[in-house]
């Protein structure tokens, strides 16, 4: 069999899920709009992640009439759904760098990722001609094998080994740097080395490293024979109305599916789903996962792929077919599961537990934390939904799915100050940190109660154009309740993006220090709760005093 | 040391108390949370204490859900050295009855539960809770949060819930001073709060001086 890389389009959002939280959505549901306008091109795509989009030229591109204009067209359709939901969600402050896409066109998935990422910015796609592709990644910089990890996939479990408890960012990073400390700083120093030796230095990783920086796909062709077909098919006896008892029969499909192919020691990174509907609907799909689809990854994608199909075309008829055919195999290197912290029960257990409330509850009761970055504190994270994520990778990835977080976590109480290292915001509330947040920013679900603050002649305290308070603050009323202030610090401004009359927000925070008023140090009935000292931080925005933040 | 690798390689010793780190782990008698116990945490620094308390546990395999706490600032939990990756946050149904099944499929797979009632909650429905998270060998950590009941929180946040919970473990934690915040400068720098460890599986009360967030928590390896 050839071994010669796919070409490739990328289409690559590296902040979509800041733009997804900035348009008040998932990550998921957000993008649909994008894949929809991609698919009227190019019916086959690969969704890899929220933000990205791959799909292989041949046929599209003949379509188009090349490569170029295939581009063009896909760029030009992107550009218009993102600008579309832009508009319908006006009113919404929407920064332009988190809007910010690049379409690349090359051979393999790291060129074309790399690619992408040059075009973030010249608004139009990059398209690396098919003879100069090997050249052109030969003179790109190692380090873009960091900035590529979401579309040339997980790093190998043995990289991982080699760098304990580090996620997959984190050892790509380590890699490249070993590979800069070495003098290898573009991919065709490192191409210039035999297989052999990088397989020495890096265990299986080294010929990932290898067959990447020659501008390979990496994972080889299969050299065994084709193996027999393996394609599932479920068909209902009668049209299937209900999206869980789809994904439920899938399961057991995809748990087949996995189970039969493990017997010959393969296992699937590109898989092909297709949906029918009675009325001969379709909804057809490629998922790529470089280390291999587990059931429980395939039963994910197939509940993805089955909310996308269900809101965006809205099917009329139920589901009459279902089909999973593996159209990559590759053979199952294993994950060699970690000495230290690995998959265990404990994580089986509670992620059985997560679904089965999901199941109960609808999957938006249960959310996992990830981190977004922001200055305010309760958009530093945002609460994603349990069945968008796979917990057993998070867990397995430690940090990474969590934005580097629980590392920054031990380092930041240490480092005193600044919590989130390496990802500090500037303007963000000093440690430690409020354990309730509220969301003040306008038109948020998670709505921060309005509260006031006043001075000792019972003024309300406003902020003028030099941040000078109109009076010290003395009371602040939540509710019906009253507070007497003890201590104040700030007022701190926060001033985002100011250039922009239609999405400024200017705002104030005012960290404070409360007790209830009349009972200074008396306890309360039945010695319950009494709040003896309270802090909070209280946020003025639009003439109006909000609660940001308490500190429980 | 022993303990820890029995722990992390899952061995069947895993029945051995929930660790708690260093400040706060003095002031449990059996060297941590006791498998099947609940645990009351009250006082104005309440969430803070049992993210505290949650912590060591998290870093060690097990995971946590936060029920009803439908603002949790998670850079506090991060702080207070509590492991992202295992936090799971649940809003059940208002409904009593729906609440109480939800909470009850999350005892079967998180070893730590946070939780926060609803005030409608009634002594029956909290003893069954807690009988399940005895079979199960969970442990209950229920707190208070503070009474700021405003239009936009709606009930979110109550205080004296708790106490239809007859809890085993009575933690008090109480702000005794905060440093850093003046009559109008600096800004909050550290938080000393009164633990006081009591109830009727408590022998004789302890109690501590604490630094929330406590400055323990040497990074994962």
């Amino acid at each position: 069999m050839l071994d010669a890389p796919t070409r490739v389009v990328v289409v690559w959002f590296p902040r979509w899920p800041s733009l997804a939280g900035a348009l008040g959505r998932g990550a998921r549901s957000a993008f649909e709009p994008v894949v929809s306008c991609v698919v009227v091109h190019v019916p086959l795509v690969e969704v890899t992640a929220p933000g990205i989009i791959v799909f292989s030229t041949r046929g599209p591109s003949r379509y188009a009439g090349g490569d170029e204009k295939l581009a063009a067209l896909v760029q030009a359709a992107v550009r218009d759904a993102v600008q579309a939901m832009i508009v319908a969600a006006r009113g919404t402050p929407i920064d332009d760098a988190h809007a910010a896409f690049g379409v690349g066109v090359a051979d393999g998935r790291l060129a074309a990722g790399i690619a992408a990422l040059r075009a973030l910015h010249a608004g139009e796609p990059l398209v690396v001609a098919p003879a100069e592709s090997a050249q052109w990644l030969a003179a790109a910089p190692v380090r873009a094998l960091a900035e590529c990890v979401e579309v040339i996939g997980a790093v190998a479990g043995a990289a991982r080994a080699a760098v304990p408890g580090a996620d997959d960012v984190a050892s790509y990073r380590d890699v490249v740097s070993l590979l800069e400390r070495l003098g290898l700083y573009r991919f065709g120093d490192v191409a210039s080395l035999s297989e052999a030796d990088l397989i020495a230095r890096f265990g299986a990783f080294g010929r990932d490293l290898s067959r990447l920086s020659r501008g390979l796909d990496r994972h080889p062709p299969l050299a065994v024979a084709p193996p027999p077909e393996r394609v599932c098919t479920l068909q209902f006896d009668a049209p299937v109305e209900s999206r869980d008892a789809v994904v439920a029969a899938c399961d057991e499909l995809a748990a087949g599916l996995v189970n039969h192919l493990a017997a010959d020691g393969l296992a699937v990174v590109r898989l092909h789903v297709l949906i029918d509907s009675d009325h001969g609907e379709r909804s057809e799909r490629m998922w790529y996962r470089s280390e291999g689809f587990t059931a429980r990854s395939i039963v994910e994608s197939v509940r993805w792929q089955l909310d996308a199909w269900i809101t965006r075309d809205a099917p009329t008829s139920g589901v009459v077919s279902l089909r999973l055919s593996p159209e990559q195999l590759v053979a199952d290197a294993g994950r060699q599961k970690a000495l230290w912290g690995g998959v265990r029960d404990g994580d089986r257990h509670a992620q059985r537990a997560v679904r089965r409330v999901a199941d109960m509850n609808g999957a938006e009761s249960i959310t996992v934390p990830e981190w977004r970055g922001d200055r305010d504190p309760a958009r530093s994270f945002e609460f994603v939904r349990s069945d968008a994520v796979d917990l057993e990778h998070r867990v397995a990835g430690g940090a990474s799915a969590a934005g580097g977080a629980s590392v920054a976590g031990g380092a930041s109480v240490a480092g005193g100050a600044s919590n989130m290292s390496g990802r500090d915001w500037r303007g963000a509330l000093p440690s430690p940190s409020p354990s309730i947040v509220f969301d003040t920013a306008q038109g948020s679900h998670r709505d921060a109660p309005e509260i006031t603050v006043v001075d000792s002649a019972g003024r309300s305290v406003v902020v003028d154009a030099r941040h000078a308070m109109s009076g010290e603050p003395a009371r602040v009323n939540i509710g019906e309740h009253r507070y007497d202030v003890v201590a104040w610090a700030g007022p701190w401004p926060v001033e985002e993006r100011w250039w922009d009359p239609r999405r400024a927000r200017r705002a104030v925070r005012l960290q404070l220090l409360v007790r209830r008023a009349g009972e200074a140090n008396s306890v309360g009935e039945a010695g319950v709760a009494n709040v003896a000292s309270m802090a909070l931080v209280a946020v003025l925005e639009r003439r109006a005093w909000r609660l940001a933040a308490v500190y429980a | 040391m022993t303990t820890d690798l029995r722990a992390r390689l899952g061995a069947p010793v895993a029945r051995a108390p929930l660790p708690v780190a260093a400040p706060l782990s003095s002031l449990f008698a059996d060297g941590g949370l006791v498998r099947g116990r609940s645990i009351a945490c009250s006082g104005d620094a309440a969430l803070s204490a049992a993210l505290a308390l949650s912590a060591a546990a998290t870093r060690a395999g097990s995971w946590l859900a936060v029920v009803g706490v439908p603002n949790l600032g998670v850079s506090a939990a991060i702080e207070a050295g509590v492991a992202v990756e295992r936090i799971v946050l649940a809003q059940p149904p208002r409904a009593i009855r729906d609440w109480i099944t939800t909470v009850a499929a999350l005892v079967e797979g998180f070893d730590l539960l946070v939780v926060a009632p609803p005030p409608s909650l009634s002594e029956h429905d909290a003893r069954r809770l807690q009988s399940r998270i005895l079979a199960r060998q969970s442990v209950l950590v229920v707190v208070g949060l503070p009474a700021v009941s405003g239009p936009g929180v709606a009930g979110g946040l109550s205080s004296g819930a708790h106490s239809v919970f007859s809890c085993d473990l009575d933690v008090r934690a109480d702000t005794v001073s905060w440093s850093g915040i003046e009559r109008g400068g600096s800004h909050i720098t550290q938080r000393t709060v009164r633990v006081r460890v009591g109830g009727r599986r408590c022998a004789s009360p302890r109690e501590a001086m604490v630094d929330l967030p406590c400055s323990m928590h040497p990074p994962a390896s």
